[in-house]
């Protein structure tokens, strides 16, 4: 029934996906680690359950879910519950996020 | 925290099948499961839903979780391997429904 | 892969890390926010930078040497493979473990078809295959061809059990002892148990490829 491919979230993939199968890997890269680390951390202190961080990565929509590697999925996710949690606000992160990136032009 | 009196619903060796239900948030039932007939493998334990907990709340009652075992020929039409190969998910307890005209023994032994 | 045996401090720039991208950029600025506002603590994140480079396949394959090693342990796993994985000292915190074990007959693969969850205290972090588009969709509808890219082959007459870890227990595949390996030390028998064959995707390292001495090296 060709409707229930309205159903499929992004990220269920079992028996979807044709491409072929890479043998990849790559040494993970500090800042990947960090944003691990981060994640462990928040999830000890209650502020970021997994499932949480799972649903905002799945919200994230299909484009970046496909272009955005893991990592990177992780991070917008992680900063996305942070504001939504009321950890942080948009504000001063957009804001923060600008700084950072004029101190490094 | 749920103390566990709710008894679980199903033992191991029971058929169930999965539901077929399209909810539009976190699901961690896989597509490609539902509507699919096998067997409790285990129960897991009780555990706080992800569905609830994947929008900030507590998940509780915590949900019975099951291990289910089907052969892959059930799950897959097309399905290129041994008739003998087999997988299995973890399902909570509300996608589960009880399918008891399954004979217990087409399954496959541990 | 090799390991990593350094890492910047968390909370001072490393000059050779200019971030790159948008996301890079993201966490610097998420971190700070957070360190400033004192939701996290510098020493925090580093406690947590240590308890990850201590993780690593190594620990896993102690949990499956000792198990093929002293038949009490393997009961033991057998009964609670979380408690198991803590009689040896390792730390599995929030695990849930099954181990999953192989047999001439019954070979154990193991996959995340809705993200990836692995049991990273026990084998590190995943490599880049396993959370892969490809390998979380072929895992589950066409295991075979997909061992055979790692060179596995299985008769038709061996049960290829698939395990997709949806929810909150996770697995390790303990494959089956190498032929030739009686009298072997449990440090030289872990040697031949590699991240691949606990993922399931391989078996257990020919022994004739592993020097039986455990030198330590």
């Amino acid at each position: 029934m060709p409707d229930e491919q309205e159903a499929l979230g992004v990220h269920d993939l079992g028996g979807r996906i044709n491409e072929p199968f890479q043998k990849d890997e790559h040494d993970y890269e500090p800042w990947e680690k960090r944003v691990h680390a981060l994640r462990e951390l928040l999830a000890q202190k209650g502020l970021l359950r997994v499932d949480e961080l799972r649903r905002g990565v799945e919200g994230l929509g299909e484009a970046k879910y496909e272009r955005l590697t893991y990592y990177e999925q992780w991070i917008a996710a992680i900063c996305q519950v942070m504001v939504e949690r009321g950890v942080v606000t948009d504000d001063q992160l957009g804001r923060r996020i600008a700084e950072v990136k004029d101190r490094h032009d | 925290m749920t103390d566990g009196s709710e008894a679980p619903r199903f033992q191991p060796g029971d058929a169930v099948r999965v539901r077929k239900a399209y909810p539009v948030g976190h699901c961690r039932t896989p597509f490609y499961f539902r509507g699919v007939q096998g067997v409790i493998e285990r129960y897991c334990g009780a555990f706080a839903n992800p569905e609830e907990l994947a929008y900030g709340r507590s998940g509780e009652p915590a949900v019975p979780l099951y291990r289910v075992r089907a052969k892959q020929a059930d799950v897959w039409s097309d399905y290129q391997g041994s008739p003998r190969d087999t997988i299995e998910v973890e399902v909570f307890e509300h996608w589960l429904e009880p399918c008891p005209d399954r004979s217990p023994a087409e399954e496959t032994s541990r | 892969m090799s390991a990593h045996h350094h890492h910047p401090h968390p909370n001072q720039p490393d000059e050779e890390d200019r971030p790159r991208t948008h996301f890079q950029v993201m966490e610097i600025a998420l971190r700070e926010l957070l360190l400033e506002k004192g939701v996290i603590a510098a020493e925090e994140l580093r406690v947590v930078h240590e308890a990850m480079d201590r993780r690593g396949p190594h620990n896993g394959a102690r949990m499956i040497a000792r198990a093929w090693f002293d038949p009490g342990y393997h009961a033991r796993l057998r009964e609670d493979a979380t408690a198991a994985a803590r009689d040896l000292g390792l730390e599995p915190t929030w695990l849930k473990l099954i181990v999953l074990e192989n047999t001439p007959t019954l070979h154990n693969l193991v996959v995340c078809t809705p993200c990836s969850c692995y049991p990273w205290p026990l084998l590190g972090l995943p490599p880049d295959w396993y959370k892969s588009r490809a390998y979380r969709s072929q895992a589950v509808d066409r295991p075979r061809a997909l061992l055979a890219a790692f060179g596995t082959e299985l008769a038709d007459d061996v049960e290829l059990r698939v395990h997709d870890s949806t929810a909150d227990m996770r697995y390790l595949v303990m494959p089956c002892r190498p032929a030739g390996t009686e009298g072997w030390s449990e440090e030289a028998l872990a040697r031949l148990v590699s991240r691949d064959s606990m993922i399931g995707v391989t078996p257990a390292l020919d022994p004739a490829a592993v020097d039986a001495r455990a030198d330590g090296s």
